[in-house]
């Protein structure tokens, strides 16, 4: 028996729910693709094929996806850190990345980036 | 240790207390108490003359072992409290490596200390159980794949694990339903 999973097109490297919406939950990988899903409320059980389909797909990366954190505070915020030295802030709303960050290394938790932007961040 | 007021020594036994200070001579200042041995002399085995220190929340609280002797010639200790007025430097006294009167159960002052017979420990009493076996999600086929650096995202409705196979596969499960893999 095959239990219907998501299917992210890559490699999964990092994912996390929303502390604000339950449902929601953000995916990113090898493809460099940071990914939004809309879980059903009962679960991906009762469907009969993989959930291939994002809700969103969020591509200004050019590298793999290393961490994608959401933002503690702000529902609609979310972090990733990629490969390519960059850390990206993605406004959920838009769709769109609103803010990069150079970093020199790769970052083991995006939580550091966070909490040094948080005065950037109060913008949006 | 025996605290004894500094006139009237009463030493209580079983048959009552029996005052045994009687003042027999004139050129002692305290009848019933001869001060003896008030030099700090560390070496001896005797605490008499010793004088500690403590220093609790800025205060300094200092004792003094003091040798008496009752009328009878029975020897003791008395700790006395010495008091200190306005000292702003605050010192610790280290006393060198002094062993303080053993405890002689032959002597008429003995009381015995708190004998631990129980083992206290704060595990005592506690007992895991494992839960019952119909709450498990069994046979998750979680990827082996070192990429993967995150392997459990949940919250009270669901919980995410990176799934085995191709296509960066994520199993996401509702903790509403109950769910059984095959």
């Amino acid at each position: 028996m095959n239990v219907p999973v998501l299917e992210t097109g890559s490699t999964v490297i990092d994912f996390e729910f929303s502390p604000f919406d339950n449902k929601l939950l953000a995916t990113g990988g090898e493809s460099g693709r940071v990914r939004l899903w809309k879980i059903p409320a009962e679960g991906l059980t009762g469907l009969k094929s993989n959930v291939t389909v994002p809700d969103a797909d969020l591509l200004n990366h050019n590298h793999k996806i290393v961490t994608v954190n959401f933002h503690p505070l702000v529902n609609h915020l979310l972090v990733s850190t990629s490969g390519d030295m960059t850390a990206k802030v993605w406004d959920l709303n838009k769709n769109a990345d609103v803010l990069t960050l150079r970093v020199c290394k790769l970052l083991d938790s995006v939580r550091q980036v966070i909490t040094q932007t948080n005065v950037y961040l109060g913008f949006y | 240790m025996v605290s004894l007021a500094p006139e009237g020594v009463t030493i209580a036994n079983e048959s009552g207390s029996s005052n045994v200070s009687t003042p027999t001579t004139s050129n002692t200042s305290s009848p019933a108490v001869s001060h003896a041995n008030t030099g700090s002399d560390n070496s001896s085995p005797n605490p008499s003359g010793r004088r500690e220190v403590f220093v609790s929340g800025g205060q300094k609280i200092e004792y003094k072992y003091i040798q008496a002797k009752t009328s009878d010639g029975a020897a003791f200790i008395i700790k006395q409290e010495v008091k200190i007025e306005s000292n702003n430097v605050i010192t610790v006294e280290h006393m060198p490596g002094e062993v303080l009167e053993e405890d002689d159960p032959e002597s008429e002052f003995y009381v015995p200390k708190d004998i631990q017979i129980t083992r206290s420990s704060k595990y005592k009493n506690i007992f895991g159980k494992p839960i019952n076996q119909n709450l498990f999600y069994t046979n998750l086929r979680v990827t082996n794949n070192a990429m993967a650096t995150r392997s459990l995202s949940a919250n009270p409705d669901f919980f995410a694990v990176p799934w085995e196979g191709v296509a960066g596969r994520v199993g996401v499960f509702s903790t509403k339903v109950q769910y059984i893999c095959r």
